[in-house]
């Protein structure tokens, strides 16, 4: 069989680069051979094949560049091949249709990949290595204490028996780490000790991959044990595998059907499987036979709320949503969106938007757009969501376009606040006629249940409208953005990120790269405080009315809170306070200038599946990290929205 | 030497017959007869060979020569599918490979014997070029990704220690060969020692092995991801090929149509073939000296159309497999 798909992705250039590498990695066999005695065994190297393999690795590279002078030989002769390209290469010298920047990005994918490859060996080696050291030096030290009360305590007379009862010691004295080395210790002597996989999977309850394997073996060796079940169940209900969950709870009832904590327990994880009303219909079969039971009377009203939300939340819904913004530059943003949303299946949703968006400033756009969206979560860590659709700019008859190209006084209505001048824009007063603009995006989420890890990728097309000139010069941005969450603690975590994409105007294009990076912390469930610094570069400075430093950095900290009362009602804040500084082309890079933003969203929840939602938002700072329209912007919006549930 | 079989009355004579021809004779060749309905046992015998046939079909290839395993006494094992012939000095070329010290595994180079239908002829490219560049380049770093499990030889004493073949996965000679990197054995391949397997001739049954494959593929990288990350060369080979089956091949489907949909220009759609003259160059590296360049040349177009049914797979099958939708109902295909 094969793996893979020979001479596509990367896999083609790892082994033509492998096969290149063969007559240097041979010769630095053949020296180690001589100066090390050891390895006159080692079978003798095949020179043969070394650059038999050369010259087929050479060939390939040879026979693309020969394809790609062809094509871009044929394109020149025939630009019209090319379509909507046409008017890039016409004209010019014929280039080489295998563009070195392809190539280098292959390379450089394949050098990701494989460094993720090299990170992902280290980081397992050092857990490992890690959990080894620990659990030697500990389970030495519990082996001279055992042996020292070998003396003093009857049941010394059994390592083990010491070894169980010490780590029981420090497991109730709260000293996770000692207790999990302990532990680690009576298994390395018991492979199957009870105690010891039961209290590794209490103590690992945060890392299902590390508390899974332990309660299933727990349950194994102790298969009548219905908290064996239960524990295993809630692991796997925390690693989002409901339906093996349920599976262990029902094992659980079945050996003990009269135990509270398994009838609770079962309902707890039915409702997080989304099946509430099994869940009410269990605990009120469980509160007739025990009337008295005030727990599981409060566990019914949650699983109720939780129904009607889950009801709700599957309801085709409608929302429309308002919204206004404006900057230090006099652009104004106005717009009215409406949506309506249905669920497909259990794991689809459909959802179509439809909006009047107005920019006004020096220059007025109108402009409409439509989309129409899929979301799938087929598992409760990962979801995808794709949207397409399309953006009709109009010519607005109310307003009094120039004639001619204009320059654009970025000073817009007089606000005048920036310390330096910024580049001008120009209008492209042609292109202020009605037009249709394809955008959409398309992005995967991995979420894993329970843990902080994160990977979110996404590739985007949209017309950039914060201003007015932006929309009447057709901005579109194309970018792939990705962004990764990697878990160093149960509460610290590094965040990196990077987009890439072009900024394509009429008559100009432009790219612009960015990477983040930074640390994260949980202060509560519910709250998160980050620092973070960023680094925004674009290939040429623009006069398309986006503002194209050479390069910009931020180092910022953040927080991001969520505040939900007991009613539904959720706060959500979002506030950043640090320093910015950029340098425009040609120039120095400047000093570090303040930079403030906040967003604060209200969320009022009438009935289920119908709340209203308000949003605050606002910038102060030399550049935004979008497309700010000059050197030092003050921006401002508000939104309000209402989302009705239709059943 | 093992040869599982189900209902191939129609093959397996020219794969005994092959197997007697050997420059040196194997000690006893076991046909499993895995619960066929047709004539496989009746041939088999008339050919004065070991037939032996479960009281229940094993339902796996692996589980029809674990059932012979339990029966060798040689110092060497063959596993052969029923359906593939061997070069007349195959089996001394791979015996000649597992004398060096460490290596527990040598497969050969597989050519399709038949080359006549699209499918057969997609897979002739896919074979030549890969056994002739990729697989050659795998065993300089001493690292084959597969020992073929249409013709591999193992040292029977690791074969046993390893516990023959694994039923875990769809993909039982990738297990094999992964677990015994994993324990510190070498696995060699021959490029001299020959075998010619009759490759699937219809879409039907090409997609019944094509899905195989590539559920097996991902459900090894699930199961040895932590061993073999500990494995130099393999690490970086298995991560290639595993973004290769996904992102790449995600890339190879939607985003050349997408240019030229966007560009309004079919001739984007070259890029679907962009890379054929450097991919023949492997592939004439081995056709011109066995005088099959024009079968090379004409076969060239098909290779295309299973390389895309194959992204198509392969994105299937890592979907199903990370949705916890496994599939591991073994289906008929070498």
């Amino acid at each position: 069989m094969t793996a893979g798909l020979p001479g596509v992705g990367i896999g083609g250039m790892f082994y033509v680069l492998s096969a290149i590498a063969m007559p240097f990695h041979a010769a630095y066999r053949v020296v180690k051979r001589r100066h090390d005695p050891g390895l006159a065994d080692e079978p003798p190297v095949q020179w043969r094949l070394v650059f038999r393999q050369l010259a087929i690795a050479l060939g390939i590279v040879a026979a693309l560049w020969a394809t790609g002078w062809a094509l871009g030989a044929l394109l020149a002769e025939h630009p019209s091949a090319l379509g909507g390209m046409e008017s890039t290469v016409s004209g010019r010298t014929a280039p080489n249709a295998i563009k070195v920047s392809a190539l280098i990005l292959s390379f450089g994918t394949m050098c990701i990949v494989l460094i993720a490859v090299q990170v992902a060996r280290l980081v397992l080696n050092s857990r490992q290595h890690k959990t080894a050291t620990v659990s030697g030096v500990v389970g030495a030290l519990m082996l001279l204490s055992a042996s020292i009360a070998n003396g003093q305590n009857a049941r010394g007379s059994s390592p083990l028996g010491a070894r169980i009862d010490a780590a029981e010691r420090t497991y109730q004295a709260g000293d996770s780490a000692a207790a999990v080395a302990a532990y680690g210790t009576v298994l390395a002597l018991d492979p199957n000790n009870s105690r010891a996989l039961f209290r590794l999977g209490q103590l690992w309850r945060h890392d299902p991959k590390r508390s899974l394997p332990m309660f299933r073996r727990y349950t194994s060796v102790v298969p009548n044990d219905a908290w064996g079940h239960m524990a295993l169940g809630d692991a796997l209900a925390a690693d989002g595998n409901f339906s093996e969950a349920l599976r262990e709870y029902d094992e659980a009832r079945r050996i003990a059907p009269k135990e509270r904590d398994v009838a609770l327990g079962h309902a707890r994880v039915m409702g997080r499987a989304g099946r509430s009303g099994d869940a009410v219909a269990l605990l009120q079969k469980w509160s007739a036979l025990h009337p008295g039971d005030s727990e599981a009377t409060r566990e019914i009203d949650v699983q109720r709320r939780m129904l009607g939300s889950a009801r709700a939340k599957h309801a085709p819904a409608v929302e429309l949503t308002a919204f206004s913004g404006g900057d230090s530059d006099g652009n104004r943003s106005y717009s009215a969106v409406a949506l309506i949303s249905a669920q497909l299946t259990d794991y689809a949703r459909l959802t179509a938007t439809a909006g009047r968006k107005r920019s006004a400033g020096f220059l007025d756009a109108l402009y409409y757009d439509g989309t129409v969206g899929l979301t799938i979560r087929p598992v409760s860590s990962f979801r995808l969501e794709a949207v397409a659709g399309a953006v009709r700019t109009t010519r607005n008859e109310s307003f009094e376009y120039p004639d001619t190209a204009q320059v654009v006084p970025r000073t817009g209505r007089g606000k005048g606040r920036r310390e330096q001048p910024a580049p001008p824009a120009i209008v492209r007063t042609d292109s202020a006629i009605a037009e249709n603009l394809a955008i959409g995006s398309l992005r995967a989420v991995w979420k894993k249940p329970g843990t902080a890890g994160l990977v979110d990728l996404r590739a985007s097309q949209a017309l950039l409208d914060a201003t007015p000139v932006l929309v009447i010069n057709r901005v579109m941005r194309r970018e792939l953005a990705a962004r990764v969450d990697v878990p160093l603690t149960r509460r610290f975590r590094v965040r990196g990120g990077a987009r890439a994409g072009s900024y394509d105007a009429i008559g100009e294009s432009n790219t612009r790269t960015s990477l983040l990076g930074g640390v994260a912390t949980s202060v509560t469930d519910a709250a998160e405080v980050a620092a973070i610094f960023q680094q925004i570069s674009f290939d040429h400075a623009t006069t398309s009315g986006y503002f194209a430093p050479r390069v910009a950095q931020l180092a910022e900290l953040v927080t991001y809170t969520e505040i939900e009362s007991d009613s539904g009602r959720l706060l959500i804040l979002d506030a950043g306070a640090g320093g910015q500084r950029y340098a425009e082309f040609g120039s120095a890079v400047g000093q570090w200038k303040p930079v403030f933003r906040v967003m604060a969203e209200l969320r009022l929840p009438i009935r289920p599946g119908t709340e209203l939602r308000g949003a605050l938002d606002s910038y102060n700072s030399q550049i935004a990290s979008e497309a700010a329209a000059g050197t030092s912007w003050r921006y401002a919006s508000a939104s309000l929205s209402v989302r009705i549930a239709l059943r | 030497m093992i040869v599982p079989a189900y209902n191939e009355a129609e093959s397996i004579a020219d794969t005994i017959r092959s197997l007697q021809a050997q420059t040196i004779q194997p000690g006893e060749i076991v046909v499993v007869d895995d619960g066929s309905s047709d004539e496989t046992g009746a041939v088999a015998r008339a050919l004065g060979v070991t037939v032996v046939r479960p009281q229940v079909g094993t339902g796996s290839k692996a589980g029809a020569q674990n059932f012979a395993l339990s029966q060798v006494g040689t110092e060497f094992t063959m596993a052969i599918d029923a359906d593939t012939t061997l070069a007349p000095d195959a089996i001394e070329k791979l015996l000649a490979a597992l004398d060096a010290p460490g290596v527990a595994a040598a497969c050969g180079f597989v050519i399709p014997r038949n080359v006549g239908t699209l499918w057969e002829r997609g897979r002739y490219i896919e074979y030549m070029f890969a056994f002739s560049f990729y697989k050659q380049v795998q065993d300089y770093y001493e690292k084959p990704l597969i020992a073929s499990g249409c013709f591999s030889m193992y040292k029977s004493k690791s074969l046993i220690a390893h516990g023959g073949w694994e039923t875990r996965t769809l993909a039982e000679d990738m297990d094999l060969t992964w677990s015994l990197y994993e324990a510190g054995e070498k696995v060699r391949f021959v490029p001299e020692a020959f075998c010619y397997p009759i490759e699937p001739q219809t879409y039907q049954f090409m997609s019944r092995q094509l899905k195989r494959w590539s559920h097996g593929f991902v459900q090894n990288v699930r199961l040895h991801w932590r061993g073999v990350l500990g494995v130099p060369y393999l690490r970086s080979a298995v991560a290639v090929s595993l973004w290769d089956a996904t992102l790449a091949a995600v890339i190879y489907l939607l985003l050349l149509p997408v240019l030229a949909i966007y560009f309004r220009s079919p001739w984007m759609l070259l890029g679907y073939v962009i890379d054929a003259p450097a991919l023949m160059i492997p592939v004439l590296a081995v056709a011109i000296p066995r005088g099959e360049t024009k079968r090379a040349l004409a076969s060239m177009p098909a290779f295309f159309v299973l390389r895309t049914v194959n992204a198509v797979f392969f994105l299937r099958a890592v979907f199903s497999e990370l949705l916890g939708r496994g599939f591991y109902t073994y289906e008929k295909g070498h």
